[in-house]
């Protein structure tokens, strides 16, 4: 019998609607695994069993009497701590909000459940999304499935690795500076940053306003392009969320007068695994018939700086109370870059901000003719815990001044992109020797989410590259050792 | 430097960061001179003059940047 859990989101979608398996087998089979993988992973903050169950045979009702469905009916996803549901609480991955209960429904989360998904819980984050390896000083980390050694990325970091293990069919993520990208890459599967107001924000925890943008990860790319439709579009609740139409990305077996550009100057610091899957991605592209160009983007250094200078001012503003009151109520890091944003000099937070225009029309100008950019989502194989979290964990000067350099390292390549406000795809790419994930993100115009998921998804079907699954339950013997 | 004004920025920090031991001041200001010296040790970044742009003009680019859009 086929495993459930192995399922695509797609694939899930169709079962239900198609009689083949309930919405409460699905349901049953995911909790059990969760459960089975809880130890593991550490993926979820909170499994939601009983109302998940409810709601998966509330599904099943309205199904066997005929009522009409939406694309997701029945389908268990699960999302970040970071969501507001009325009456729950949303703990934002922190002490300081663990029991804070919420009145109003996030609108990514209310189109979820028009679309009829069923909600299996809260998933682990980094604490207040301010993170990019994952780390949580209350809840533990979240652990990579295919490594409980190496990071799963953050801070979407419980979002990645449950897609992953296949304890849902997708997840919600955030991203301010590679949120959704980076676990994405790290744990294996698809994940999208929307353009800046694409997706409604309403209801969802603030990091950095000018920056955040919530998204959708799944198994697969097209898995991702049906969540995104589900999910995006102007709301009015949520007024920086743009009225531009959404159009569905168009399924293309051949990306035949497709024109990709490349950046050199953003391929020279890749470990020699992570340079040999772009080349061989580069090549796939070209076979699907994609003619490949160099474009000169800035330094993503640079831009990398401009967006870690304003996300850190605007997450410190919005803590600034909670520093000065609670301050052993946060996790040592994100204190010390809470603190680091505190006295970043205002005019050089209103330059950074001033200065997004002219680079955005910049990037967009040297696009030239190419209809998206493939880019790395991080310049290595995924990394171990110890190595990121390692130096810029220790106390005073030296662990204070390691956070910035961890942070650049791991968000070299996906900071800029937040910065300038771009959408952009993660999607695998290949494995390394160890058998790790190895990603690419092609990044698009403002708004065309549909062209990059056009592409990411030709190369998909034609590459095969996609999540591999799991074991149903992992190996814990191989664990402890 | 004039040991007052070590003490009175000590307690201007204290006040708007919460007090903190001297090792995370001395680390807070580590970074911040870090990062510093990485933005002045770098050539500028070409923009353009930023002196009549209008600094919340990013979303309005977007719209206007994105395909099929009157530029």
């Amino acid at each position: 019998m086929t495993d459930l859990c192995s399922l695509t989101l797609l694939e899930a979608a169709a079962a239900i609607r198609e009689r083949r398996v309930s919405s409460v087998e699905l349901t049953a089979a995911c909790l059990a695994r969760a459960e089975d993988w809880q130890p593991v992973a550490n993926a979820f903050i909170a499994i939601e069993a009983e109302t998940a169950l409810a709601t998966a045979a509330r599904a099943d009702a309205a199904l066997a009497a005929g009522e009409p469905v939406g694309p997701f009916h029945g389908v268990p996803l699960a999302h970040k701590d970071m969501l507001y549901r009325p009456g729950r609480v949303t703990g934002c991955g922190s002490r300081i909000r663990a029991a804070s209960v919420e009145s109003t429904t996030a609108t990514v989360l209310a189109r979820l459940d028009a679309a009829g998904a069923v909600d299996l819980g809260r998933l682990n984050m980094s604490e207040f999304a301010l993170g990019p390896t994952g780390l949580n000083h209350h809840h533990g980390r979240a652990r990579n499935p295919w490594d409980p050694a190496v990071v799963t990325g953050g801070s979407s970091s419980g979002s990645g690795a449950a897609v992953a293990a296949g304890l849902a069919f997708g997840a919600i993520g955030s991203d301010t500076g590679g949120s959704i990208r980076l676990p994405a890459a790290l744990c294996g599967i698809a994940g999208l940053k929307p353009t800046q107001g694409r997706v409604s924000r309403y209801g969802a925890m603030p990091l950095s306003f000018s920056q955040d943008c919530l998204g959708p990860m799944a198994p697969t790319v097209a898995d991702v392009a049906a969540f995104y439709g589900v999910i995006a579009g102007a709301d009015p609740l949520d007024p920086t969320s743009a009225a531009v139409p959404v159009d569905a990305p168009a399924p293309r077996e051949r990306l035949d007068g497709v024109t990709v550009g490349v950046s050199s100057g953003w391929l020279q610091d890749l470990d020699a695994e992570t340079a040999a899957a772009h080349e061989e991605a580069h090549r796939a592209l070209r076979d699907l018939g994609a003619s490949l160009v160099d474009v000169q983007l800035p330094d993503p250094l640079d831009l990398g700086e401009f967006s870690n200078i304003v996300a850190m001012t605007e997450a410190a503003a919005i803590h600034g109370d909670w520093i000065r009151e609670r301050p052993g109520d946060y996790g040592p890091q994100v204190l010390a870059r809470l603190r680091q944003g505190m006295v970043i000099p205002g005019a050089l937070y209103l330059r950074a901000i001033a200065m997004r225009a002219p680079l955005l029309e910049r990037v967009v100008a040297a696009y030239g003719k190419a209809d998206a950019l493939v880019l790395p989502v991080v310049p290595f194989v995924p990394p171990t815990s110890a190595d990121m979290d390692g130096a810029a964990g220790a106390a005073g000067v030296a662990g204070a001044a390691a956070i910035p350099q961890m942070v650049a390292a791991m968000a070299r390549y996906t900071r800029p992109i937040s910065y300038l406000g771009l959408p952009s795809l993660a999607q695998p790419i290949g494995r390394s020797q160890s058998g790790l994930p190895i990603a690419m993100q092609t990044v698009g115009r403002p708004f065309a989410e549909a062209a990059i998921l056009s592409v990411g998804m030709a190369y998909e079907v034609a590459t095969g590259q996609a999540r591999r699954a799991l074991p149903s339950k992992p190996d814990l013997a191989a664990t402890a050792a | 430097m004039d040991p007052r004004l070590i003490a009175a920025w000590t307690e201007a920090m204290s006040a708007l960061l919460g007090p903190a031991g001297p090792a995370e001041d001395a680390g807070l200001m580590a970074a911040q001179l870090d990062r510093a010296s990485g933005i002045l040790a770098r050539p500028p970044v070409p923009t353009g003059s930023l002196f009549e742009r209008e600094p919340s003009s990013h979303a309005a680019a977007l719209l206007r940047l994105a395909p099929g859009r009157p530029s």
